[in-house]
C-alpha cells in the first residue's frame, strides 16, 4: 500500500519509465556504444542555440553575413551562443563518425540489422546536409564557394539537380532556400528518420560484440542505466562545448568576393576537395557518390554470417584502408591549394552578395547630399540587379533601403529643382515589391526614372566635370572638414586614441588643399586649423585630453567661420 | 561476386584518375573592377593564405578600372608587407585602400577570443561544475546486483 503513495508513485503512475527498464547486455552502457546517443544529445544542443539564432539571422544575401556580425558584435553572449552552436555540430558530426565506425567494424549492420544500418546511412547523409548548409548559410567566403560548387553540381546533375539550381523558384535566393532546408526540412527529416532508428534499435536490440563475451561486468544492466549514463554525458559534452566556445570562439569569414577560389571547406569535406582539385567537379560528383555506394552496400559486402573480428579479416582489411585513404585525402587537402577550376564566373555570377564597395577616401570632401546621391545610386544599381535576376524578395529589402536613403536628401533636391524629387518615386518601388508576384518591367522602368533623376540632382551639385572648385566646393569641403572635427571629439571622448589620429590624419589631408585660399581671406583662421600639433598630441603616450578638446573647439570655430565666410 | 565487386571499385577508381580530362576548365567571367581585385586579394590572404596570388591580385588592381578610386599608397605597402610575410598587416592596409576601417571592415574576418572577463570566467566554472556533474553520473551508474 505505501508504495502507490507518495511523489514517486505519483510519477510511477504516470511515467511509466519501468517499461524502459528491459535488460541489456553489459557492453551497451559503455561509452562506445553510447557514440550514437551522445550524438543525439549535440543535436538537442544544435537545436536548441539554432532556435536562438535563427532569431538574429537575415537570410537575404545582401545583410546574411552582416546579420552575423551584428550578433556578435552588438549583443553581449552573441558570441557564446554562436559558439555553442558551432561546436556543438563538431562534436554531433565526430561522434555521428565515431559510432558510424564503429558499427562498421563491430559488424553490428549484419542480419537482422541490415535495413537499420541503411537507415543510419540516410541519418549520417542528413547530418552531412546540415553541416553543409550550416556552412553556406553563414555566408562568409567559405559558405558563398560552397553554394558556387553547388550549383556547379547542379548544372552537372542536368534535370536532377534543379532544387540545387538559381533558376528554380527563381525569385527566392538559394541561401533562402538553403536556410529553409537548414532550419525546417533537413531537422524534421532526421527526426523522423531517428524515431525508426530508434525503434528498430528498441525491437532488435544491441547488436552483440564481435568477439566472445566475458563476464567482467556482472549483474543486470538495463536500458535505464544507459538513459542515466546519457543524461551524464549530456553534462559533460554540454560542459566541453562550454569550454570550447569561451576559449576557442569561431570566426566569421569575409563578406564574399565572386571571382576566386581563395578558401578550403571544412575538413568534413577535405577529403573529397583534394578528389575535386584532381578531377573538377565530376570529380567531387563521383567521389562522394563511390563513398556512398560504399557505404549501401556494406551489408552486401560483408554477407557472412558470422559478426566476429576473426572471421571477417578481410572486410575489416578493406573497411581500415578505406578509413586510411580516406584520411590521407583529407590530410592531403591541408597542403595542397585549391585549384581555380570552377570558375566561379557563370557559377558565381548569378548569386547576389553585397556590394559594399563604398569608398570612404573617394566621397571625402563631398557635401552630404553628394554623398547621399553615390549611396542611392548603389542602391538603384542593386535593385536593377535584383529586378533582372526576378529576385523579389531582396528587391523588396533594397526598395525600403532606398526611400530611406532618399529621405535625407530630398529637401536639398526640391530646393534646387522640385521637379526632381517628382521622379524619386521609392514609395511606388516599396509598394510594386508588396505585391507576391510584382510587375519587374514597371520596376525597371521605375529605377530608370530614379536613377535620371539622382544622376542630374548629382550633376547640380558638383557641377558636370565633378569639380568643387565651386564655392558650393568649398563650403561642402569644409562641411566634411568639421564632421572629421565631430569623428575626432567623439573618439577622443570613447578613449579610442588609434581612431582618433586616423580620423585626424584624414582632416590634414582634407585641410591642405583648402589651407592657401583661407589664408588668403583670412591668415587667422589657418592659425586654428593646425593638424600637425593635433595628430602630434594625439600620439602621445598621455595625451592632454583637455588640451586636445580645446584645439578641436577652435578648428570648428574656424571651420564654421570659414563656411560663412563662402556662403557670402 | 565479390570479385566482380571489387573489380567495379578498381573501374571507379580508375574513372575517378582519368577524370582530370573532363575536369571543368576555368571560366573567365569577365572582368574585375579594382575595388573588386583588393577584395579578391584579401579573400586569398583570409583563406587559403596565398601571398602569390594575392600580390597578384594588388598589382591588377593597380591598373584595373576604377584604380583611382584606391588608395595606392596602401595599396604599395601592402605589397612590401607581403614581401615580408606579414599578412595581417597587409590585410588591414588592403581594407585601408578600399577606405574601410580595418576594426569594421567586412572584408576582414571577424575574429573573437578569450578576455578573461567576468562572464567568460563564470561560464568556465559552469563549464567545469557541469563536466564534473556528468562525470559523477556517468561513473555512478552501475549495475544492478
Amino acid at each position: 500500500m505505501s508504495q502507490d503513495k507518495g511523489l514517486k508513485a505519483w510519477f510511477r503512475q504516470r511515467f511509466p519509465l519501468a517499461t524502459f527498464g528491459y535488460e541489456v547486455p553489459p557492453h551497451a552502457n559503455t561509452f562506445l556504444f553510447s557514440l550514437g546517443g551522445i550524438t543525439m544529445i549535440s543535436v538537442v544542443i544544435l537545436v536548441v542555440t539554432g532556435i536562438i539564432l535563427a532569431q538574429f539571422y537575415s537570410p537575404n544575401p545582401e545583410t546574411a553575413n552582416q546579420s552575423i556580425r551584428i550578433l556578435l558584435t552588438q549583443y553581449r553572449m552573441g558570441s557564446f551562443i554562436r559558439g555553442l552552436h558551432a561546436w556543438a555540430a563538431q562534436i554531433a558530426v565526430i561522434s555521428l563518425l565515431l559510432h558510424l565506425l564503429r558499427v562498421l567494424f563491430y559488424g553490428s549492420y549484419k542480419k537482422p540489422r541490415e535495413i537499420n544500418w541503411l537507415i543510419g546511412v540516410v541519418l549520417f547523409v542528413l547530418m552531412v546536409g546540415l553541416f553543409f548548409t550550416g556552412t553556406v548559410i553563414k555566408w562568409d567566403q567559405e559558405g558563398f564557394e560552397a553554394l558556387s560548387h553547388t550549383i556547379a553540381v547542379s548544372k552537372l546533375l542536368g534535370p536532377l539537380g534543379f532544387y540545387l539550381s538559381p533558376t528554380f523558384i527563381s525569385n527566392i535566393s538559394l541561401l533562402g532556400k538553403f536556410f529553409t532546408l537548414h532550419l525546417s526540412l533537413l531537422p524534421i527529416l532526421l527526426m523522423v528518420v531517428l524515431v525508426i532508428h530508434l525503434y528498430l534499435i528498441k525491437m532488435l536490440k544491441v547488436s552483440p560484440l564481435p568477439w566472445e563475451p566475458s563476464n567482467l561486468n556482472p549483474g543486470k544492466h538495463t536500458f535505464v542505466q544507459h538513459f542515466y549514463k546519457l543524461i551524464g554525458y549530456f553534462f559533460v559534452v554540454l560542459g566541453l562545448i562550454f569550454i570550447l566556445s569561451v576559449l576557442f570562439p569561431p570566426e566569421l569569414g569575409p563578406v564574399p568576393v565572386k571571382g576566386v577560389e581563395a578558401s578550403k571547406p571544412p575538413w568534413l569535406f577535405m577529403g573529397i576537395f583534394s578528389i575535386e582539385n584532381w578531377a573538377g567537379i565530376p570529380g567531387l560528383v563521383w567521389g562522394s557518390l563511390v563513398v556512398f555506394a560504399l557505404l549501401i552496400l556494406v551489408p552486401v559486402i560483408d554477407r557472412g554470417k558470422s559478426q566476429l573480428f576473426r572471421d571477417r579479416k578481410a572486410v575489416v582489411s578493406l573497411y581500415t584502408i578505406i578509413c586510411l585513404v580516406m584520411a590521407g585525402l583529407t590530410l592531403y587537402a591541408y597542403v595542397t591549394k585549391p585549384k581555380q577550376h570552377i570558375g566561379m564566373g557563370s557559377e558565381g555570377k548569378n548569386i547576389p552578395i553585397a556590394d559594399n564597395t563604398k569608398d570612404i577616401e573617394s566621397q571625402k570632401g563631398q557635401p552630404p547630399v553628394v554623398k547621399g546621391i553615390n549611396e542611392s545610386l548603389g542602391i538603384v544599381n542593386q535593385l536593377k540587379t535584383a529586378v533582372a535576376n526576378k529576385d523579389a524578395v531582396n528587391a523588396k529589402t533594397l526598395a525600403a533601403k532606398l526611400d530611406e536613403a532618399l529621405d535625407p536628401i530630398k529637401k536639398d533636391i526640391k530646393a534646387k529643382d522640385p521637379d526632381l524629387v517628382n521622379d524619386l518615386k521609392s514609395d511606388d518601388l516599396i509598394d510594386l515589391f508588396k505585391d507576391a508576384s510584382p510587375d519587374f518591367a514597371k520596376a525597371n522602368s521605375l529605377l530608370d526614372s530614379i536613377q535620371k533623376a539622382l544622376e542630374k540632382a548629382k550633376d547640380m551639385f558638383t557641377g558636370a566635370t565633378g569639380s568643387m572648385a565651386t564655392k558650393d566646393g568649398m563650403a561642402g569641403k569644409l562641411s566634411a572638414a568639421m564632421d572629421l572635427v565631430d569623428q575626432i571629439k567623439d573618439a577622443v571622448k570613447d578613449k579610442d586614441m588609434t581612431k582618433a589620429s586616423s580620423k585626424a590624419g584624414d582632416l590634414d589631408k582634407a585641410l591642405d588643399p583648402l589651407k592657401d585660399d583661407l589664408k588668403s581671406k583670412d591668415p587667422s583662421l589657418v592659425k586654428d586649423l593646425d593638424t600637425d600639433s593635433l595628430m602630434d598630441m594625439l600620439k602621445d603616450a598621455s595625451p592632454d585630453i583637455a588640451k586636445i578638446n580645446s584645439m578641436l573647439d577652435a578648428m570648428d570655430k574656424a571651420l564654421d567661420k570659414a563656411k560663412d565666410m563662402y556662403a557670402k | 561476386m565479390r570479385y566482380r565487386f571489387v573489380l567495379v571499385l578498381a573501374g571507379l577508381m580508375l574513372g575517378l584518375w582519368v577524370a582530370p580530362v573532363f575536369g571543368h576548365a576555368a571560366d573567365e567571367g569577365g572582368v574585375a573592377n579594382a575595388a573588386t581585385e583588393v577584395k579578391q586579394a584579401i579573400a586569398f590572404l583570409e583563406g587559403t593564405k596565398d601571398i602569390e596570388a594575392a600580390e597578384m591580385k594588388i598589382k591588377d588592381a593597380m591598373n584595373a578600372e576604377g584604380s583611382e578610386d584606391l588608395n595606392k599608397d596602401k595599396l604599395n605597402q601592402a605589397l612590401g608587407t607581403l614581401k615580408k610575410q606579414d599578412v595581417e598587416t597587409a590585410k588591414k592596409l588592403l581594407a585601408e585602400s578600399l577606405g574601410k576601417d580595418p576594426q569594421t571592415a567586412e572584408e576582414l574576418t571577424l575574429r573573437s577570443s578569450y578576455t578573461g572577463s567576468a562572464l567568460n570566467n563564470g561560464l568556465l566554472l559552469a563549464a567545469c561544475v557541469l563536466i564534473l556533474i556528468g562525470g559523477t553520473v556517468v561513473f555512478k551508474v552501475k549495475a544492478s546486483h
